[in-house]
Formats: structure tokens, C-alpha cells, sequence
């Protein structure tokens, strides 16, 4: 179940391994067909928003939903940069302002941003090792 | 002080005797209501007020009516001049918001029926002048 070193889980290597195709998030929403991995990307999102905003300003998630949608070409000024934010401030103990995202919906703007995490340059190596194998522990505990 | 209809119909919204109609406001009323909601979200918030304290106040103001809470607080956002997505709100939920929560910032705000009746004219004379008291965006994201 769980990893040995540096060894993942059949999910983590999933993840890891559309993180390294040249559409991440693409590649991510190909994962929808495992529970295994759609639970561990869910997770893998929720340490990556805590660990980048937790303590800071609610409003650089705006600054960042449209910095991240504009890179990826996408409308920055509506429904879907909304449901962006809310999906971001829902694991940071705002659970509430995301009731209305459709679970649909949800997990495509997950493997947005999880996709994102590979965005030139990318965090180190190191820090998406960490971040992974704190997913797969929460994983492995729900 | 005499109001126009919008105006008077906002002063009962405050009042909580606001009669429910099914008759959809014009563009003209939507306006000043807009423009009042924004006046009153600039005398209660700063542009840089905690998100928290923004968020306690549009929950008091829309959870009864379930209206959505992220497109509330987006408005009062936007109305304090910041760059936020509103595109696409229905003209509905943003009538509604800036109703409700025009009237609770009243209530936090402790104004007293003179300034009530004050800023309610001052948006009607701004909506009739057409002109829009909306903060410019600001650096604040």
C-alpha cells in the first residue's frame, strides 16, 4: 500500500508519470478511470494549496486562478475562474463556498492545477517527491 | 426626503418591509441599487479589508435567501475596485446581492435614517447623472 524509499504507489507512478507528459493536466484527466489515483490527486492537490497558501492573503488565489488561467488560454473573468478559487479556498477550511461546483467540474479544475505544478520551471524535484508522498500518506489514511 | 421608486424600494429593504413582487426590476432601478451597494460597501470596507470580515458580512447578509456566497463576496470586491471575476453573474443574483447586502451593511454601518436617506439620494442623483462611482481596479488582486 504504501512506498519504500523512493518507490510509489501504482497511483503515485500514475501521477507522476502524466505530471511528465507534455499536457499534464490532460494527461491527469486520463487518470479519471482509477479510484486509486483520482483519491490520491484529490489529495495531492489538497497539500499543494495548503502548503503554497495557507497563512497567506486570500486574494493572491485570484492573482493566481488568473495568472494560471491566462497561461493556459482559458477565461479569466467569469463562472470558471470563480469555481477556481472556490475549489482552492474549499481545502483551506472554506468548504462552503464550493458546495455548488459540480464533482465534474471539480476534478477537471484539479488536474488544472495540479497540472500546473510542472509549469516552467516547475517546483524542484525535491518539493514534488515531498508533496507526493505526503499525498499518498493522506491517501492511505481515508 | 422623497425618493424615487427605487429609492424608496431600497429604504424598505433596509426596513425588512420590502414586499415581495415577481415584477422584474428595470435597468434604472437595478442602478441605483448598484450604485448605493457600492457606496456603502466603500464606507464599511477598505479596499485592503480582510477577506474574513467581508465574508462574515455578505454570509449574514445572503444565507437565508441561499444565494451564492463567492459571487457576493466577488461583488463586493469588485465594488471596492478590485480585479475579480464577475463575468456572468445572472442579472438576478446581482439585484439580489447588492439588495441584501446593501442592507446589512446599513445595519453594520448603524446608519441613521437621515444618512440612510442621505446616501440613498446620493446614488439616485449619481445613477440619474449616469455616473459610475465604481472604484478604478486597484494593485490589490
Amino acid at each position: 500500500m504504501g512506498q519504500t524509499g523512493t518507490l510509489y504507489t501504482a497511483a503515485g507512478r500514475l501521477l507522476l508519470d502524466a505530471l511528465g507528459e507534455k499536457s499534464p493536466a490532460r494527461s491527469l484527466s486520463h487518470c479519471a478511470g482509477s479510484p486509486g489515483a483520482v483519491r490520491l490527486l484529490r489529495e495531492l492537490f489538497t497539500v499543494a494549496v495548503r502548503r503554497g497558501f495557507v497563512g497567506r492573503d486570500p486574494r493572491d488565489i485570484t492573482a493566481y486562478v488568473r495568472d494560471l488561467l491566462d497561461y493556459q488560454s482559458l477565461p479569466a473573468g467569469g463562472e470558471f475562474a470563480r469555481q477556481a478559487e472556490a475549489v482552492m479556498r474549499s481545502v483551506l477550511g472554506e468548504p462552503e463556498v464550493a458546495y455548488a461546483v459540480s464533482d465534474r467540474r471539480r476534478f477537471e479544475l484539479i488536474c488544472l492545477m495540479v497540472g500546473d505544478l510542472v509549469r516552467p520551471p516547475g517546483v524542484p524535484t525535491g518539493e514534488l517527491v515531498a508533496l507526493m508522498r505526503q499525498a499518498e500518506r493522506r491517501a492511505a489514511r481515508s | 426626503m422623497t425618493h424615487t421608486e427605487a429609492g424608496r424600494y431600497l429604504r424598505l429593504v433596509v426596513a425588512e418591509e420590502a414586499p415581495r413582487t415577481g415584477d422584474t426590476p428595470d435597468s434604472g432601478a437595478r442602478r441605483v441599487w448598484e450604485i448605493a451597494f457600492g457606496l456603502a460597501a466603500r464606507r464599511r470596507f477598505e479596499t485592503d479589508s480582510p477577506l474574513a470580515e467581508i465574508g462574515r458580512t455578505v454570509t449574514a447578509a445572503v444565507r437565508s435567501a441561499a444565494l451564492p456566497l463567492l459571487e457576493a463576496e466577488m461583488l463586493v470586491r469588485e465594488a471596492l475596485g478590485e480585479q475579480v471575476p464577475v463575468d456572468g453573474i445572472a442579472e438576478s443574483v446581482r439585484t439580489a446581492v447588492h439588495l441584501l447586502v446593501f442592507a446589512r451593511l446599513a445595519d453594520e454601518l448603524a446608519l441613521t435614517d437621515d444618512e440612510l436617506d442621505s446616501l440613498i439620494a446620493q446614488a439616485e442623483e449619481l445613477a440619474a447623472a449616469g455616473i459610475s462611482p465604481r472604484s478604478e481596479p486597484t494593485g490589490v488582486p
